[in-house]
């Protein structure tokens, strides 16, 4: 308790933090609410931005931003029928038939109050839990830690994206790609093809913004092409604008439910808020007493799946914080803010940077009540405002915005030309069905993994023997074999239906 | 060829190259396994998981619609777009790139109408200087509008 009241104390000491909070809750809820940009698109523009500032004013920016993001795609989810982000995807579902019956407003509301009361449970969980966490963790030594990142590999690789195979390739790519460069335990380099600018690998910032950025751009460009500009029109009568404090409260139970739902797939690298969403939904739908009327524009269906989709933000930091690992495409991009400051993640963080961690917490609290009134209270605003401005006026924005952000970090002329190049490869991974998240975790992950590999080798008398002679490290390869083989096999119970049909 | 097969084609063909690449990884004896170790092994993962994705799509059809592109002016707009930033920004310098990639990609997205697109642009350009240039102390290598201002 000590150690909150500490990061509060923090973060209100340095009114920069603090408005940096409340410019990152704006900012994730306009770039959320922006058909295709997500959050971790908002994150990698203005990643490079950060670069001069202290650790916890950047970080606690970022952090902000993603969650606001989160709860930003709602907004057009609920407005136009199209989901912000892939988080939103079943807001939509009764989402968009309460704007359609007049209720848009209320749809909004309902939407901001269940975002931040998830948010504020998933983010308990993280600060109660992580600190607990953290005390097992630090008992691990390097051949613990390579099983823990292989199995992050494989879970990760198979989990996110529909095909497993193709998760795989992605992941491996990913980890590839971030061997390039200067070996750590030799010093020599490696595998640059003779680039100088590759002598220390390949930077985070370009890769993000290339991947996430520019393909989202070329997509647009696609649709643009092929939809034209869609009129939209939403009106919300003032009875549809309103909550009252009774529908509120008969809220509540769904919301709670569904924030566990949400908190406890957080946790687990890989699965992020698309599958949370879908799952409370699904549940909550499942014990209503009028499952009949869900999708016909029911309150119930816009506050499950967005309690549940926030619910996830905190706990995703939990592998992060207490292993290395990244839960999430946000957290694995929030590593590569630890890593420009210098501070190494993992469960000493607790130790060497208490008033970080904990100012961190703080943020994410303060910022979970920034956006909650924001989007109470402004969302119909950012959604007219998205409404007259239409994707073939935005998206050039977009693309000098993401180029001047890549420059801005290195005022590097190859840096523009990897994340140009990278947009290209985005955009066919996402034609192709190769996730990218699946690829950046791989490419978070890989130097440690292969750090924590050859480290163990090193200190073996029994060779590859030593990864055998743990229990921690004979468990995660099992569970990583297990869920390979189970998202295997139903990949290929799936292929098989669609062959018969 | 379906679009399935062409990915475990692409796969393969890039999994292929890597494990080229890696295995021109010196070995300096540091330690038991040597720096090319990982990368190998990553590399023969890509190929043999594309050989898996190649085998699963001669065995299911492709049912649904089939993959769309963009047309091959936008990819033109963005190349265009790309290369000046890329080598335009230190021959002319930030603003007057950032004019030109927005006038290339407005037009690219649709806007047809010249004067708004020249003054949309000039107006943002303007705008991204003032934020990027003065405000966040970007380096523009030729600074032309100090020159003129």
């Amino acid at each position: 308790m000590s150690e909150i009241i500490l990061g509060f104390s923090t973060v209100f000491s340095e009114p920069l933090t603090l408005g940096l909070i409340l410019a990152g809750a704006l900012c994730g809820v306009l770039v959320g609410a922006l058909p295709g940009l997500t959050a971790a698109a908002a994150i990698a523009l203005l990643f490079p931005l950060t670069f001069h500032l202290e650790p916890l004013p950047a970080l606690a920016l970022l952090y902000v931003l993603g969650k606001a993001g989160r709860y930003g795609g709602s907004i057009s989810a609920i407005l136009f029928n199209t989901p912000g982000t892939a988080a939103s995807a079943a807001t939509m579902l009764d989402g968009y038939p309460m704007t359609r019956k007049g209720q848009a407003g209320k749809a909004l509301k309902v939407s901001a109050v269940a975002s931040a009361f998830g948010d504020f449970l998933g983010e308990l969980l993280l600060i109660f839990g992580a600190v607990k966490i953290a005390v097992f963790t630090k008992t691990l030594g390097p051949p613990e830690y390579f099983a823990i990142m292989m199995m992050a590999f494989v879970v990760i690789g198979s989990v996110v994206g529909e095909s497993v195979v193709k998760g795989l390739i992605a992941t491996a790519t990913g980890g590839f790609l971030a061997l390039v460069g200067t070996d750590p335990i030799s010093g020599y380099s490696r595998m640059t093809l003779g680039f100088p600018q590759l002598e220390d690998g390949f930077t985070l910032v370009p890769l993000l913004i290339g991947l996430f950025v520019f393909a989202e751009v070329l997509v647009q460009a696609e649709m643009v092409h092929s939809k034209g500009d869609e009129d939209v029109n939403f009106r919300s009568s003032r009875e549809g604008s309103r909550l009252p404090m009774p529908e509120f409260l008969r809220l509540v139970p769904t919301m709670f439910r569904s924030s566990v739902i949400g908190s406890l797939i957080g946790m687990l690298p890989g699965l992020g808020s698309s599958v949370a969403c879908f799952v409370a939904y699904g549940e909550e739908r499942r014990r209503s007493k009028r499952s009949g009327e869900w999708g016909t524009g029911v309150p119930e269906g816009v506050a499950a799946p967005e309690a549940a989709n926030n619910a996830v933000s905190g706990p995703s930091m939990i592998p992060l914080l207490t292993l290395g690992i990244p839960g999430s495409t946000i957290a694995a991009i929030l590593i590569g803010v630890f890593t420009i400051h210098g501070i190494q993640v993992g469960p000493m963080i607790f130790d060497r940077e208490p008033a970080l961690v904990f100012g961190l917490f703080s943020a994410g609290l303060i910022g979970i009540l920034a956006y909650g009134l924001i989007g109470y209270f402004g969302a119909p605003l950012v959604g007219r405002m998205i409404a007259y401005l239409p994707p073939r006026i935005i998206y050039p924005f977009v693309f000098v915005t993401a180029f001047s952000a890549v420059y801005s970090g290195n005022n590097s002329v190859f840096d523009i030309g990897v994340a140009l190049i990278f947009g290209v490869i985005g955009y066919a991974m996402r034609k192709s069905g190769f996730p990218i998240a699946a690829f950046i975790i791989g490419f978070v992950l890989a130097r440690g993994a292969e750090e924590a590999f050859r480290q163990s080798l090193l200190l073996s008398d029994n060779g590859f023997g030593i990864f055998l002679e743990r229990p921690v490290a004979i468990a995660c390869f099992a569970i990583a074999a297990l869920v390979s083989v189970l998202r295997g096999a139903q990949s290929l119970r799936r292929t098989k239906s669609h062959a018969k049909t | 060829m379906t679009r399935q097969m062409m990915s475990a084609v692409v796969s393969f063909l890039v999994g292929s190259f890597f494990l080229l690449v890696a295995f021109g990884v010196e070995d300096t004896g540091d330690d038991p396994v040597g720096p090319g170790i990982v990368a190998i092994a990553f590399a023969t993962a890509i190929m043999l998981l594309s050989i898996v994705l190649g085998t699963s799509s001669r065995r299911q059809s492709e049912n649904g619609s089939s993959a769309t592109f963009a047309p091959v002016s936008v990819f033109l707009a963005y190349a265009a777009a790309g290369l000046i930033c890329t080598f335009g920004i230190r021959v002319l310098g930030y603003t007057p790139v950032i004019f030109l990639a927005l006038a290339i990609l407005l037009w690219s997205f649709g806007t047809r109408r010249m004067t708004l697109l020249a003054a949309i642009s000039a107006l943002a350009s303007a705008g991204y200087y003032i934020f990027f240039i003065r405000m966040l102390g970007l380096h523009d290598p030729r600074d032309l509008l100090a020159m003129v201002l």
